[in-house]
């Protein structure tokens, strides 16, 4: 069974690329549009991997990982923020959260997977 | 690629506008942190993403120009209204500069607006330091293949480092891929086994790498848990010393005495060390010794049964399918030129593709039973948690299905289990209640049916609640209340997205959720899943699944200028029908030796326009224990047909399930007759 990522992003098309390149490595993919899409995806069914932007509108990156964490059954689901060079302050926060580890925009499909393996196989 | 750029263009309109509309309204009231805060959401966004798609001027402006609203975010400084008619300027810069090629004038507008940000920026901060404005991370080549070096690596990780879902084997496995390792565990700090608290980590390892990376790559494994854990690198040689034990022993045993380490100063040694006598940690080495000498005495025993990686198989398959279309071009090419002993050849090579094809068929199948056990463990844990007692039985578990396919059902197949455990079985006292047998029952049946596979899971449980379910499916808006449905439809809205029935909230089968991605990765198969209930007694999935995915034997017919494909399975008898014995009867029936069926002439669906030839051929198909015609102008021959997935935009309909590629080039549509019939019956 190929592993799941769910993957949160206000943004289209970083979804469809997301989840194009994603697919392509194997992986299956669910893609919500904001963090409360994100969380209601949350019910029960088999995750393996968070991959979840920092800015989104109703709940956003750091909420939803403080969320993930608080759940029983996705407490120690492995997540990755997306976030961009500048904000060093956001990847501590987002580990401060309960983030595994973050994952710098822009990325190529190979940083992508590469950064993903450390995290999920 | 293009399509993604192409729709990330339309949604940096789209942001353009929101961009517009919120700075219009910033306007008056300038001090709205929602709106700001979109606005640098949005900028944040574009600056990404841009960058991504290969629009690095966007990037690089929409970078500034989300610092200059950092400003206003933090409620440092407040919006005036002169950077808001500079934003809106801007963002008719930003629709300009969307381009896949700029241009120098693009390149000089993007630094003009770049300058005038930093001017605003400036304005409102007097001190802004050149390096925050101007930072863009440029990625460091990875270096340039040196020869190998010979590196230890002491991981020792945080005790904690479980919790944010970090796996630290995943790491180690990611240095194994970097370079050639020998790794060593370390469970001195594992504590006594009543003292060990599961969420820990009490391991630490060492690792030698010979690898061509540099020290930055080897840290960069370990990026995310840098700051938590204790991680030292130090070069062993700069020589690719993996091999060689005994330089391995010494460095660890130089460091154990804190004693320093001339790097290559023993490398020379290598030719003369003894491995077995002057090795100093045993541990490590003595087992590799161990498992070297394991695999010699395995590397004697013959093999019969070779394990091949999947894809491989894959591969096969589908070169086996390439091979079979050239095979019908072949047949197209010979029916023209009409040379006896090309006939001949391609007919015996016709009979090996076939074999070919059953031979390949046969290695991709996987029988069911490969799946049992996790069954087996499923129902053992579930009813151990829930205080049920439940018992599997199985039957026809030996049916063969394509491991593609089985490797996609796992998941569905252990979700209705789990479900009917969960939702269906009642507890052990509320059967004895109403005089059942205690324990509950598990029915997994499976059999080949045709062309198809049925797998059928049943409990006997309480069954489904048509009025629970019906009034779920009301407050959750999934039907109207005005809606009539029958029974079956009712009970069939259990598949619908977003809808549930659990009273409660369990750990196991969540809530009631997932139904409907069961559904779909099962009609991602071209399978279709229905479920059956009797109140009180049981609960019943059925599964019907294709048994392959690539190639069946198909019969090709032509309907006016167009092909389709019948698969040959569902196929009975076929009969030469003349015009007037259709047109005697009007309820579409017609009757032969003395049999009447039911039919359906494809002219009047795909080709209603033409004038109908005077004689036509019926082809009676199964569909659901009983026959039905199916009425084409010609059947041009029986083949195999290799099906390729057909587009998308086609995926709407559901009477085709597949394309076939004739030797001429055209297009033949595979008929799902099932759901043809259905349609029009």
């Amino acid at each position: 069974m190929p592993k799941q990522i769910l993957i949160a992003d206000d943004s289209e098309s970083i979804r469809e690329i997301l989840t194009f390149s994603l697919e392509r490595a194997g992986y299956q993919v669910l893609a919500a549009s904001d963090g409360r899409e994100a969380y209601n995806y949350l019910d029960g069914r088999s995750i393996d991997l968070l991959l979840t932007d920092y800015h989104m509108p109703n709940v956003n990156g750091l909420e939803l990982i403080s969320k993930v964490r608080q759940t029983d059954t996705y407490k120690y689901l492995p997540i990755l923020v997306l976030t961009t060079e500048k904000q060093g302050d956001i990847v501590r926060e987002a580990r401060e959260a309960g983030a595994t580890g973050w994952l710098l925009k822009p990325f190529s499909n190979e940083k992508l997977i590469q950064t993903l393996r450390k995290v999920i196989r | 690629m293009n399509s993604f750029s192409e729709k990330f263009k339309i949604e940096v309109g789209e942001y353009c506008e929101r961009l517009e509309s919120g700075l219009l309204q910033l306007e008056h009231d300038p001090e709205n942190q929602q709106i700001i805060g979109e606005i640098f959401r949005i900028m944040h966004t574009m600056k990404g993403s841009g960058g991504m798609f290969g629009f690095d001027l966007l990037s690089d402006v929409t970078h500034d120009l989300e610092s200059l609203f950092e400003l206003f975010r933090s409620g440092e400084q407040i919006i005036d209204s002169e950077v808001i008619s500079f934003t809106l300027k801007s963002i008719d810069c930003i629709r300009n500069l969307l381009v896949e090629e700029p241009t120098e004038n693009h390149q000089l507008l993007a630094k003009t607006l770049k300058a005038e940000t930093v001017q605003q920026i400036t304005r409102f901060k007097k001190q802004v330091s050149e390096k925050e404005i101007d930072t863009k991370s440029i990625y460091s080549e990875s270096s340039s293949a040196q020869l190998k070096a010979t590196y230890l690596i002491s991981f020792v990780p945080n005790e904690d480092i479980l919790r944010n879902g970090t796996n630290p084997l995943y790491l180690i496995d990611e240095l194994n891929a970097l370079g050639e390792c020998n790794i060593q565990v370390s469970t001195d700090h594992l504590p006594s086994l009543n003292e060990i608290d599961p969420l820990k980590c009490y391991l630490h390892w060492y690792l030698f790498i010979a690898t061509s990376e540099n020290v930055e790559t080897l840290r960069d494994v370990f990026l995310f848990v840098a700051e938590s854990s204790k991680i030292e690198i130090e070069k062993v040689s700069n020589k690719n010393v993996i091999q060689q034990e005994s330089v391995l022993a010494a460095f660890i045993n130089t460091k154990s005495n804190n004693d320093v380490w001339e790097i290559d100063e023993i490398a020379h040694e290598e030719n003369t060390t003894d491995i077995n006598g002057n090795s100093k940690e045993p541990g490590v080495l003595l087992k590799i010794e161990q498992e070297q000498e394991k695999s010699a005495v395995f590397g004697q025993i013959t093999v019969d049964s070779v394990r091949v990686d999947s894809d491989k198989i894959d591969r096969y398959m589908n070169l086996v399918s390439e091979f079979i279309t050239t095979q019908s071009r072949l047949d197209q090419v010979i029916s023209v030129i009409r040379n006896p002993e090309l006939t001949a050849i391609s007919e015996s090579w016709a009979k090996l593709n076939k074999q070919l094809r059953d031979n390949a068929f046969e290695m991709s199948l996987v029988p069911l039973q490969s799946l049992e056990i996790r069954f087996k463990r499923l129902v053992f844990d579930l009813s151990k948690s829930l205080d049920k007692e439940v018992e599997l039985e199985t039957e026809g578990l030996d049916t063969e299905l394509d491991k593609n396919i089985i490797e996609s059902l796992t998941e569905p197949l252990l979700h209705i289990i789990r479900n009917s455990i969960d939702h269906g079985i009642e507890t052990k006292s509320q059967r004895q209640s109403i005089n059942k047998n205690p324990v509950g029952k598990i029915f997994i049946k499976a059999s080949t049916v045709g062309c198809y596979v049925l797998i059928e899971i049943e409990d006997d449980g309480e069954g489904l609640n048509e009025d629970k379910i019906r009034e779920k499916a009301l407050n959750n808006r999934l039907i109207l209340a005005s809606e009539k449905l029958t029974k079956e439809e009712v009970i069939q809205l259990i598949f619908a997205p977003g809808f549930s029935t659990a009273d409660h909230v369990t750990d196991i089968s969540g809530r009631g959720v997932g139904l409907d991605v069961v559904r779909k990765s099962i009609q991602n198969l071209r399978g279709t899943v229905v479920v059956t209930t009797q109140r009180g007694k049981y609960t019943r999935f059925s599964i019907k699944l294709p048994l392959s995915l690539s190639i069946i034997d198909g019969l090709l017919t032509r309907v006016g200028d167009n092909y389709f494909v019948i698969p040959s399975s569902v196929v009975s008898k076929l009969f030469a029908v003349k015009q007037d014995q259709l047109k005697k009867d009007f309820r579409q029936v017609i009757e032969i030796e003395d049999v009447q069926f039911p039919y359906l002439n494809l002219r009047e669906e795909f080709e209603p326009n033409l004038p109908l030839p005077d004689e036509q051929q019926l082809v009676a198909v199964n569909y659901e224990n009983q026959l039905f015609g199916l009425i084409v102008d010609d059947i041009v021959k029986e083949y195999q047909a290799v099906i390729k997935p057909i587009s998308r935009f086609l995926k709407a309909q559901e009477i085709f399930s597949g394309a076939n590629i004739l030797g001429s080039g055209d297009l033949a549509l595979v008929i799902d007759t099932n759901k043809l019939i259905q349609k029009y019956s």
